[in-house]
């Protein structure tokens, strides 16, 4: 179900009342908001149905209940209620225990903390905005560690005009992708791009040069030598090669960089990790948090509340409902529609034109089924 | 040819051959209105008063038009044209020409000169004539105020709270009922329960009563109840019996043709006609036709009343 | 600072001392006279002091303010009464038909110095027919005011203002601020100024906070919802939220939209509160008069807050959750602020 949804509405009973069925069998069908899905048997056992077709049902309603032997509805309310404990609700106007004010609350959410972060330093004490102010100049004050590091790229603003320099890992079609989002983006610009390939060595791509091959000691001394200020892995069609590099060369302390095309969206409270590029006309809605490493090809939509892991690969057009979830290492081709609150298991493979309707384990491989058939057009002469 | 002197429309002489002129000329200018409505000249509507125009003129010649105030109603040309003559401002207001009374706002029915009001809301305007009549009273003018009522008009509330107060407080007011008995296409059988001429005794409001079909006869009788009003201070009513020979607007006359001719039988018009001398009769008619021919002329050349570009000026004076 | 006045004191006076100034003053209404004084004690005192000019007249507001109209014309300054503002519709023609008709249509050769002071407002009980607030339904009539002045309006000033106009106002009071005392200047935690002190009838700003700082939130109400501010600002200030609170006493026409649109356009987050409902109401044209003028620089869409769209119970507990309360101001600022 959708994260907005209250209500289902039942469309189908496919069972008979009273009628014995089996676990993971379809016994009746829901619609809400953004979807139609199946409701399945939990138990094997006789069904007793506690809604009617057209009945709209609050989430948390039950639909049937299953019993290891044939009961009546008014059996099964009755030990509903009997077992059921009052419902607190909580308080509309806020906690009157809350140790902050209103405001420091918001201004910490909005900043990407929590205020219970900043309560935690400043014990005993009702926390104000001047307190969450204080709380993040001294978190920026820190000395700078490797995920630090990574932050302060990612997510702080630079000092005014000072561009942010990047190095790119390979010289493929992926920079080329990159460097025509580098060129509408005013604070960051490309220095250099190493690939392991000898022949591009000395030549540029869009005017880049590529200066060597991808080598963490070399790339290290640049950053160093404050030639560049991080780095990011155009690579897209080897996933393994991504992890890699980001794993080492991050334990190496070389800050990765995240590459947003102006044209894409990050709604409020959104979290980004380092490392990762998104390109034109992307979406990542409110509340939703993408790790490290993932590179997501043009018209991609990670929907509110959802979550992506580190190091996958999304080709165009991959569209998530809310709340989805999406492990590490995931690849995706073109085309694919993910259904509200599905989850995707690590290291699956999900192949052009799918529509994801239900979870999918760890290592899974999915192929569309869709089909068509191409045939000659006629053409009158 | 101008045979007449100007004065001859607006001499308060009250004898027959002034109150023919006048009932003349309102007859004239209303059937102009009809013609130009017809030649696409009149933009809206008109409701003339035609075969009234006697009350029109034997009410409004009883009162002191220097001091008195006038409340009108839809149907007001008649008292306009009794109160001050001017036909060229009656003309042009309603052509939205230039030099109409109310620069073209107000149109047929909200009319204003000097101490004459209308207001197309039937019945609104009795409290309104009561308050004037206060106010006259409070300032100790010596003016009373005079307010015009349909019979269709008689259903309205507004009307009997108003008598009420007046009688309550003594308001120097005359409410003149002009019964013509049909409220547009309804005749008043089919609106009102019992008598309308004895509605305001109830509040202790001296009643008289009059036919228009003896326009002299009917000023006497408005004269007496406008001297009461004025030396007692309290309102009187005063219920005209009238006839309405044109439809309420235009096109929209329901009666039977049998109807219509009893009712020109009783034309007001036709009464003096008989008691003047025919050759100053025609000689009324051409100087009235000439007066009207000449008004509609010479405002039909006036231009259109000027629009702004913004519209904000409309209804904020002249300026 | 000597004690400020109640509300219904303001108002009292300023009848008093328009009546002594000026001989065209005439008052009136239902139950008026002393020693009743009027159901809510504006008039208390005056048929006293002047009986030639204060009338108690019979229960027929269409007439009450048809002879307003009257008087008006013909050169007095009438102060009609109506007793409870729900009784307005039945006057709702002489306003509209007479009132805002007779100096437009006969093209300004006519003024029309008419005052109808009336209350609206609920809180005390009186049930569906004696708590509204149905201002809304004259507002936007062009050539007649609405005027409602709040407790941190001068009401008398207001009311003389009305008195003075050439034009037909309807002077909104509110019945819970009749006993509230005027807060016409700054206190220590509260800021209070005109935005326009020269205007007829000038629009109050008020802040939680002092200068140099620029506001979270802005409110913009008008009348008897003035009374929840200072409670609500203080609620606000202990939360750190700076509230800016704009309070025009004209309701109709708005006042010049400009000083309205920059606060908003400053603080990106605008509630708008009113007595009554919402739905076609003051604050629907506020706020599409706002969006005409500032809305790229509003960081959310503006809310609106009023009464239920539903009758005003008579039972208190019902009553409550009809009409807006502090709480639910404060819930729509937090709402526009997180």
């Amino acid at each position: 179900m959708g994260a907005n949804d209250t209500t289902a509405i039942i469309v189908e009973i496919a069972k008979q009342p009273g009628e014995q069925v089996r676990k993971g069998e379809v016994i009746c069908v829901a619609e809400t908001t953004k979807s139609i899905f199946d409701i399945e048997a939990t138990h094997d056992g006789w069904i007793t149905f506690l809604a009617e077709t057209g009945g709209e049902l609050a989430v948390g309603e039950p639909v049937a209940a299953i019993c290891d032997t044939p009961t009546s509805a008014e059996e099964i309310l009755a030990f509903i209620a009997s077992v059921s404990a009052p419902v607190i609700l909580p308080q509309a106007e806020g906690d009157a225990a809350a140790s902050w004010t209103m405001k420091a609350e918001m201004v910490a959410r909005q900043q990407g903390i929590e205020i219970q972060q900043v309560a935690a330093v400043f014990p005993g004490k009702k926390i104000t905005e001047a307190d969450v102010h204080q709380f993040l100049a001294e978190q920026s004050a820190k000395p700078i560690s490797v995920t630090a590091a990574v932050r302060d790229l990612v997510n702080d603003p630079y000092p005014a005009g000072r561009v942010q320099r990047l190095v790119i890992v390979g010289g493929g079609e992926g920079a080329v992708q990159i460097l025509d989002a580098l060129a509408k983006i005013p604070g960051q610009h490309a220095v250099a791009i190493v690939d392991d390939n000898a022949t591009l060595h000395g030549r540029s791509v869009a005017g880049v040069p590529v200066v060597g091959p991808v080598d963490a000691t070399h790339v290290k001394q640049m950053i160093q030598q404050n030639q560049a200020d991080g780095v990011v892995i155009s690579v897209s069609t080897s996933i393994p090669f991504r992890q890699r590099i980001f794993d080492e060369w991050s334990a190496a302390g070389i800050p990765f960089a995240n590459v947003v095309h102006p044209s894409a969206q990050v709604g409020i409270n959104a979290a980004i990790g380092a490392g990762n590029v998104i390109l034109a006309f992307c979406q990542i809605g409110p509340c939703a948090t993408v790790g490290n490493n993932n590179f997501l090809s043009a018209y991609c939509s990670i929907e509110h509340h959802s979550t992506l892991g580190n190091h996958c690969s999304f080709g165009p057009g991959v569209i998530t409902s809310s709340r989805a979830n999406i492990g590490d290492r995931a690849r995706f081709g073109t085309g694919i529609f993910i259904e509200p609150h599905i989850t995707v298991g690590h290291d699956s493979v999900v192949g052009s034109g799918c529509i994801l309707w239900s979870d999918v384990p760890a290592e899974s491989v999915l192929k569309s089924k869709l089909n068509y058939a191409i045939r000659q057009k006629k053409v009158k002469r | 040819m101008m045979t007449a002197s100007p004065n001859f429309f607006t001499s308060t002489d009250q004898t027959a051959e002034h109150f023919y002129a006048q009932m003349l000329l309102i007859r004239h200018t209303e059937q102009q209105f009809l013609q130009l409505f017809a030649q696409g000249k009149l933009n809206g509507t008109v409701h003339t008063c035609i075969g009234q125009e006697a009350s029109a003129v034997a009410v409004v010649n009883a009162l002191d038009l220097q001091r008195d105030v006038i409340f009108s109603n839809h149907r007001a040309h008649g008292h306009f044209l009794a109160y001050c003559g001017d036909v060229e401002g009656l003309l042009a207001e309603v052509l939205g020409r230039e030099g109409g009374v109310c620069g073209g706002i107000g149109g047929t029915q909200h009319l204003y000169t000097r101490n004459f009001y209308t207001n197309g809301i039937q019945g609104g305007i009795a409290p309104c004539a009561v308050g004037a009549a206060l106010a006259e009273k409070m300032q100790g003018s010596g003016a009373i105020a005079t307010v015009f009522l349909g019979d269709g008009t008689m259903g309205q509330g507004v009307v009997y709270e108003s008598m009420n107060i007046a009688a309550l407080w003594g308001v120097p007011i005359l409410f003149v009922l002009e019964d013509n008995g049909i409220a547009q296409t309804t005749p008043k059988q089919q609106e009102h329960a019992g008598d309308l001429t004895t509605r305001a005794q109830t509040f202790g409001i001296q009643t008289f009563t009059a036919d228009s079909f003896d326009p002299l006869a009917l000023h006497a009788t408005a004269v007496a109840a406008v001297g009461m009003v004025r030396q007692q201070q309290c309102p009187a009513f005063l219920a005209v019996s009238c006839y309405r020979l044109g439809p309420h607007s235009k096109g929209d006359d329901t009666r039977s043709a049998e109807e219509i001719a009893m009712i020109e039988q009783r034309d007001p018009l036709r009464h003096l006609e008989l008691q003047l001398d025919p050759q100053q009769l025609r000689q009324i008619q051409q100087a009235v036709e000439e007066r009207v021919r000449l008004a509609v002329e010479q405002v039909l050349e006036r231009p259109l009343v000027a629009t702004n570009t913004t519209g904000l000026t409309i209804g904020r004076g002249e300026e | 600072m000597s004690q400020m006045l109640t509300n219904v004191e303001s108002l009292r006076g300023a009848l008093h001392n328009a009546m002594a100034d000026d001989s065209a003053v005439v008052v009136f209404g239902e139950d008026i006279l002393d020693p009743y004084g009027g159901a809510f004690k504006v008039t208390k005192g005056l048929s006293t002091a002047f009986p030639q000019r204060v009338f108690t007249t019979p229960i027929c507001e269409g007439s009450i303010v048809g002879m307003a109209n009257g008087l008006a014309l013909r050169g007095m300054r009438p102060v009609a009464e109506l007793m409870f503002g729900d009784f307005i519709t039945l006057a709702a023609d002489q306003l509209i038909n007479h009132a805002a008709k007779f100096p437009a249509m006969y093209n300004g050769r006519v003024t029309l110095p008419l005052v109808v002071r009336t209350p609206m407002g609920g809180g005390r009980g009186y049930g569906p027919t004696h708590s509204q607030s149905l201002e809304r339904m004259f507002c936007g009539v062009p050539h007649l005011s609405v005027v409602a002045p709040s407790i941190f309006h001068d009401a008398g000033k207001s009311l003389r203002a009305a008195i003075a106009s050439a034009q037909p106002v309807v002077f909104i009071e509110n019945k819970l601020l009749y006993p509230l005392r005027q807060q016409l200047h700054s206190t220590a935690t509260l800021q209070h100024e005109f935005l326009d002190a020269e205007a007829e009838y000038p629009t109050v700003r008020l802040r939680n906070f002092g200068a140099g700082n620029s506001p979270d939130v802005t409110l913009i109400t008008n009348g008897g919802i003035s009374r929840f501010l200072p409670s609500l600002l203080q609620r606000l200030s202990d939360e750190e939220i700076r509230l800016e609170a704009l309070i025009p006493a004209s309701l109709s026409p708005l006042p010049p939209i400009a000083p309205f649109a920059a606060a908003a356009a400053n603080s990106g987050r605008v509630v708008i509160a009113e007595e009554g409902t919402t739905s076609n109401g003051w604050g629907a044209e506020f706020a599409a008069r706002l969006y005409e003028s500032c809305m790229g620089k509003l960081a959310c869409p503006i809310v609106r807050v009023g009464a239920l769209p539903t009758v005003i119970p008579a039972a208190k507990q019902l009553e409550d959750e009809v009409l807006v309360s502090e709480t639910t101001i404060l819930n729509a600022i937090l709402k526009v602020f997180s």
